[in-house]
């Protein structure tokens, strides 16, 4: 006969293990919500297989009111269509990256470039760079003008940007900068040259 | 959608037997940008750009009609129409200048025109068909001079103004004289007068209007 002191003891242990249990599981799915999440904000890199080149990027400047042009470095896949997105991914880098000329929401990122004739570019953005994108005329047009000369300048062929957001068209970037319109890069590259 | 004047048709009279091309009445379409479900910018947690720019939109309206000018406000309480319905009802209307109002966290009045996106917009003819995306293009010299006039109305003010060509919606798609126009605001509303930012706009706006040689 097992004192009665004792199982109340067994008792409250057997209950002790399978709280401290449930609490382990609990602690495990939040750990893999957060690596999950983490995974999905990060801005996704150029693949570290290739060349190292140099890009010119047309980085917007908020607080100036203009654009400056850099060169950076970066290893930039051969072809065309995932080095046009590895490209927007350096400007976009330079973006999120703290302190920014010009901040963009963390997760904004080119989910794809599709390429037409090497004249055509339509840009795939996710719905995190729209979501939490700021709102106004100047930042918004800040965004499109850069993201355009960018590409326009490391792809000299290219006469045309059109803008797709999750893969579906979308009126404007949030609220202000017109996405409906295919982009003339020439014309682009003329109000940038305004603002430089 | 609420038209707060609607230009009148000139009168008509039966005894008339020369038919004079009377000048056309010079009027300005306000579009005070986003309503209902699109806020604009969030300035602070209470202060939407929707309401700011209805502020805005009322006041110049109120000192456009003090100088005898015809207004039509595209929207005079929280309705949302969209892009199409605001261009279709500009260009409906043939006003002879078209404002669009913006808020946004900053320090400067800036005005916008349409950024042309075509090299060679000049060659276009206004008496045919405009291309419903690109119609602001034989508008550009004339929305140019109302933005620089606007500025040096601002300056006049002792305020800072800076004029720049933009890609926002709908001034691509207007058939007339057009600018935007971005007030800085803050948690506590406009940073500048609304009075003063509409005198300013109403007094650019007049001076385009003896330009045009349109009757009193």
């Amino acid at each position: 006969m097992i004192p009665r002191n004792v199982q109340i003891t067994l008792v409250l242990l057997f209950l002790l293990v399978l709280v401290s249990g449930v609490y382990i599981v609990h602690l495990r799915r939040g750990t893999q919500d957060t690596l999950r999440a983490a995974a999905e904000d990060q801005t996704v890199g150029p693949p570290e297989s290739g060349r190292r080149e140099s890009v010119r990027l047309t980085i917007a400047y908020d607080d100036d009111g203009v654009f400056r042009s850099r060169q950076v470095s970066g290893v930039l896949p051969t072809d065309s269509e995932a080095r046009a997105k590895a490209v927007l991914q350096l400007l976009i880098g330079q973006y999120v990256s703290r302190p920014s000329p010009h901040p963009l929401a963390p997760a904004s990122a080119v989910k794809t470039v599709f390429l037409v004739n090497d004249k055509l570019a339509v840009l795939d953005l996710n719905e995190q760079f729209v979501d939490g994108h700021r709102s106004g005329v100047m930042v918004e047009d800040f965004t499109v003008l850069s993201l355009i000369d960018t590409l326009a300048s490391n792809f000299p062929h290219l006469e045309q940007v059109k803008f797709l957001i999750d893969g579906k068209e979308r009126e404007t970037l949030a609220g202000h900068a017109d996405l409906k319109m295919i982009y003339s890069t020439a014309a682009v590259h003329r109000v940038v040259e305004q603002l430089q | 959608m609420p038209f707060d004047t609607v230009p009148k048709a000139p009168a008509h009279t039966p005894q008339q037997t020369i038919h004079r091309p009377s000048p056309p009445e010079f009027s300005v379409v306000i579009d005070p940008a986003h309503g209902g479900t699109d806020p604009g910018a969030r300035i602070a947690p209470n202060r939407l750009e929707k309401d700011l720019t209805l502020l805005l939109a009322k006041k110049l309206r109120q000192e456009l009609q003090t100088r005898h000018i015809a207004v039509i406000l595209l929207r005079d309480n929280d309705s949302d129409p969209s892009f199409d319905q605001r261009t279709a009802a500009v260009n409906l209307a043939r006003p002879s200048v078209f404002v669009t109002l913006h808020a946004t966290p900053g320090s400067t009045i800036h005005i916008y025109t349409a950024a042309s996106n075509r090299l060679s917009d000049s060659d276009r003819e206004r008496s045919g068909f405009l291309p419903w995306d690109n119609a602001q293009a034989t508008f550009q010299n004339e929305s140019q001079i109302l933005a620089i006039t606007a500025a040096a109305a601002i300056e006049k003010r002792e305020l800072a103004a800076l004029v720049r060509p933009s890609f926002v919606e709908p001034l691509h798609s207007i058939a007339a004289p057009a600018i935007a126009v971005e007030a800085p605001a803050d948690k506590k509303g406009l940073k500048i007068s609304p009075d003063l930012i509409a005198g300013a706009l109403a007094d650019a706006i007049a001076i385009r209007k003896i330009s045009a040689g349109a009757r009193p």
